[in-house]
Formats: C-alpha cells, sequence, structure tokens
C-alpha cells in the first residue's frame, strides 16, 4: 500500500520515525509549520524552524524514500504576540517561492481572537499572490463555532473551495466543510481528535470525495503509523481497496498537486545512503 | 526547593514554598514595578515564571503593574504547561481576563485536565458564552463516544443554552450506540450536579 501523510510534524519525531513510516508504506509527507510547545520570542527562531523544513528534513526523510515537502505559515497561537506576527509575516513571501512549499499552513484561530483572524486573513492572501493551497488548523475549543468562521474567511478572502483544506475534524465538523466544497481531514490520535473507528464511520457515512486521513503526529502522545492503521481498519470494515488508496494516496495527491511543486518520484532507493540505523550525517561511515 | 506547601506535588492550584518565597521578594517592593514582574517573567524558567503569576494575586500593584500583570496572565494561558496556566487562573487571573479570554482558559482547563475546583470565584464568573462553549464541547465528546467531565455541569446550568442542549440531548436517538451511551452517561451526570441526592436506579 502507498500511503501520504498529508499532515506530520517530524521535526518532534525521531529518524526511526522515518524508517516505520517508510516500512509503513509512507511514501510522502507534507510537514506544516506549527506550534513547538515553547513560545518562540524572535523572528529568527522562526527563520531556522522554516530553513529546517526545507533542507534539514527533506534530507533525513529522503534518507528513507520518503519525498517530504512542507507547509509554511505563522500558526494561530503565536499570532497573538504581535510584534513577532509581523515580523514572520514580513518574512513569509520569500519562503512562499521555494520548492519544497506546497501549501500555506497551518493558519486559522486557537483562542479565535482578533489577532488570529488578522494573521490568517493576511496569510490566504499572502497564499493566493503565491499561488498556493491553504491547510487550517480548526481549534480545539469552540470548534464548530471556529470551523464556521474559518470557512467564511476563507469564502470571502476569495479562496477557492478545491485549495482550501480544513484539518482536525469530527463528527460534527466534516459536514459543514462537505457543504461548502472544501477538502476535509481527520487527525487520527491514539486519544483525542479522532481514532481509527471513528474514522471508519466518518467514511462510511461521507465516503472518500475531498477526505484526507493524517496522523498529525508531532511532540505529543501521537503515533506516525496512524495512517497505515486507519487504512487496515477500513480494509476490515469492508471498504474496498480503490476507497483507501483514493484516502490515504490520490486525494492528498491532487490537493497538494495545484501547488504545482509536488515531486513525488523518489530520488533512489531507500538503502543506499544509509547504513543499519544510523542516520547519514554529512559524511559516510 | 518545590515542594508544595499541601504537601501533595500533584495539585496543579497548589502553592508551593518556592512560590511563596518568590513572592515574598516580590513583595517587598510596593508598589510592584511592571518592568521587574515582566522582566523576572521573560527570564525565568516555568517555576520562576509560576511564582510571578502566583505573585500578582499577593503583591500590591499600581495600574501599570496590572497591565504588565495582564500581559504575563494571557501569555501563561498561551502555553500547554499546565502548571503556569493553573498558576495564570488565580483571583489576579479572574478580575484580568475578559468574558472571551476567561471562557477559553476555562475550555483549556477542561481539555487538558486542571481541575476547575481548584479556580477560586469560578462560579462568579459564569456566562452564557461560557455555558454555551462547554456544552458545544459536551456535544463533541458525546458524538466521539467519549466521556464529558461532570465538572462542567454547574456552569452550563448558570446559563443553559437551549440549542446547543436540545442537539446534546438529541444524542440520545443517534443510530450509533456508543453516542447513545455516552449522551446518557453526561446527562445522568447533569441531572445528578442538579440534585446531588443520588438517583433510583
Amino acid at each position: 500500500m502507498r500511503i501520504f501523510d498529508p499532515h506530520i510534524h517530524m521535526t518532534s519525531r525521531t529518524t526511526d520515525d522515518y524508517e516505520r513510516m517508510a516500512g509503513s508504506g509512507v511514501r510522502a509527507i507534507v510537514e506544516p509549520a506549527f506550534w513547538l510547545g515553547q513560545p518562540r520570542t524572535s523572528v529568527g527562531s522562526f527563520v531556522d524552524y522554516f530553513d529546517a523544513l526545507l533542507g534539514w528534513e527533506p534530507f533525513r526523510a529522503a534518507q528513507f524514500g520518503i519525498r517530504h515537502h512542507c507547509a509554511l505559515a505563522l500558526n494561530p497561537k503565536e499570532a497573538n504576540d504581535p510584534g513577532l506576527a509581523r515580523e514572520v509575516l514580513a518574512v513569509l513571501p520569500r519562503y512562499l517561492a521555494k520548492d519544497g512549499v506546497v501549501a500555506v499552513g497551518e493558519v486559522g484561530h486557537d483562542a479565535q481572537t482578533p489577532a488570529e483572524e488578522a494573521a490568517f486573513a493576511a496569510q490566504v492572501e499572502l497564499a493566493i499572490a503565491a499561488d498556493l493551497p491553504v491547510m487550517v488548523h480548526t481549534p480545539h475549543r469552540d470548534k464548530l463555532t471556529g470551523t464556521r468562521r474559518t470557512l467564511d474567511l476563507c469564502r470571502d478572502a476569495g479562496l477557492p473551495p478545491e485549495r482550501t483544506l480544513v484539518d482536525h475534524l469530527n463528527e460534527l465538523t466534516v459536514g459543514v466543510v462537505a457543504e461548502r466544497g472544501c477538502w476535509m481531514a481527520c487527525s487520527v490520535y491514539p486519544d483525542t481528535k479522532m481514532d481509527e473507528a471513528r474514522m471508519v464511520k466518518i467514511v462510511q457515512e461521507y465516503g472518500s470525495e475531498r477526505l484526507l486521513v493524517n496522523s498529525a503526529a508531532d511532540w505529543g502522545r501521537s503515533d506516525p503509523l496512524k495512517v497505515a492503521r486507519t487504512a487496515a481498519a477500513l480494509a476490515e470494515a469492508g471498504v474496498d481497496a480503490d476507497t483507501i488508496d483514493t484516502l490515504v494516496w490520490r486525494n492528498p495527491v491532487a490537493f497538494f498537486s495545484s501547488s504545482g511543486r509536488l515531486e513525488l518520484e523518489s530520488e533512489g532507493a531507500p538503502g543506499d545512503t544509509f547504513a543499519g540505523n544510523s542516520l547519514q550525517r554529512g559524511e559516510r561511515g | 526547593m518545590p515542594a508544595a506547601a499541601t504537601g501533595d506535588a500533584r495539585d496543579l492550584h497548589a502553592w508551593t514554598v518556592d512560590d511563596a518565597g518568590r513572592a515574598v521578594l516580590l513583595a517587598v517592593r510596593r508598589p510592584a514595578e511592571a518592568e521587574d514582574l515582566t522582566a523576572l517573567y521573560r527570564t525565568g524558567d516555568a517555576a520562576e515564571r509560576r511564582g510571578v503569576l502566583r505573585a500578582l494575586d499577593v503583591v500590591e500593584l499600581d495600574g501599570r503593574a496590572r497591565k504588565a500583570g495582564g500581559e504575563l496572565v494571557a501569555d501563561a494561558l498561551r502555553t500547554n504547561d499546565l502548571r503556569l496556566v493553573a498558576a495564570a487562573l488565580g483571583p489576579f487571573g479572574l478580575t484580568t481576563l475578559d468574558d472571551d479570554a476567561f471562557a477559553h482558559a476555562v475550555l483549556k482547563c477542561v481539555f487538558s485536565g486542571v481541575p476547575l475546583s481548584g479556580i477560586a470565584g469560578l462560579g462568579g464568573r459564569a456566562t452564557p458564552l461560557l455555558a454555551r462553549m462547554l456544552t458545544a464541547y459536551a456535544h463533541e465528546r458525546v458524538a466521539a463516544g467519549r466521556t464529558v467531565p461532570a465538572e462542567i455541569w454547574p456552569l452550563v446550568d448558570a446559563h443553559p443554552p437551549v440549542a446547543e442542549l436540545d442537539a446534546l440531548a438529541a444524542e440520545l436517538d443517534a443510530p450509533d450506540e456508543a453516542r447513545r451511551g455516552a449522551a446518557a452517561a453526561a446527562l445522568r451526570d447533569r441531572r445528578q450536579a442538579r440534585s446531588p441526592a443520588p438517583e433510583d436506579s
């Protein structure tokens, strides 16, 4: 089975995870920029982070035959630091021109403040100017309200539904996104957001059209193999292989292809640049 | 020495000995200097930051220091460090936060397991907004077939949101058994919160 995990924070994961992901069928990923758990205090921290998502992570992933792409943005939580937000938004345009950037994200709401709304709207405009799709994080708190605000903001900014991906959806929010014709994503977690059994029910109710499944694995309790585990749960529930391939490969490919920057041909077979369990660090052992 | 004053180091709301020591040092200057509070927090580690947040509840604050303290509370509530989140919700935080920010802070506690019982004066800040957000959260949990923390119900019933409660009650007829069961359990907890006497069963 071929798997495209369209939302995973590899910067928080180990090289062993890349190896296990490759073993589970993961061949491509998108890593959106997010909050690192500790508030950043200067734009330099963002610059180094963005550079890592365009440099070190694709390098690390390639050693396991995984194509790494990223989405860049100022996340909603740190949008509430006004000085920082201004500086990060100022450096974003030059990054959005890079080849490895296939979307703007994660943007959206956290506490649904005016500062978050302003940064969100500004970044949707940057995405339109850069001709990129947008990956939107929906909030943990007051999710349904936040999801509706997201859909309205993207529509009012002139972002086409086929370029809007609304993430972290659940039973109560999938439907409102489906109605607007946007792309929908669910994050399958060990014990929050969404689990495999619930994902099966959502697929049975809504079908596979415009629906994506991701692990959103990060520094919290999460599992980088969740897309493969969900695919297995779907197969066990009788969902056919073609539908599963649509969910875990063709849909993310279709969405991110609109960037014109998705590169899915592998740069050589895994195994020839790393030996044993060691990661190549720029010199060969 | 970060030993909890109550002897229970797991109590997120309890003052610790080092919190008290830092608060005493900050209380020496009256009123506290806004610049001191900000600098000590910004350059502090997690325990030092918590000490500043705790001190806001007990030291004398003028207008500038109150404004600086409000910014520190907002910063602490953006973190996921539950020690800072709990410390931000002392008496100072409760009088400083507007209704929106306060509702988000309470939801954050419910999400992350910071016990609401340790927040003094919580009931006095109940609003229709908070009740609506908590009920929407309960509905999300039920739709996922999950349990709902019973401690939310007094805040919900301070301003019961009709539409959201109707939507929650409708889950009793959901086709999915897990959803029906979760709805029944949540609504039973709500009834018990209103009349603490045990029910017939």
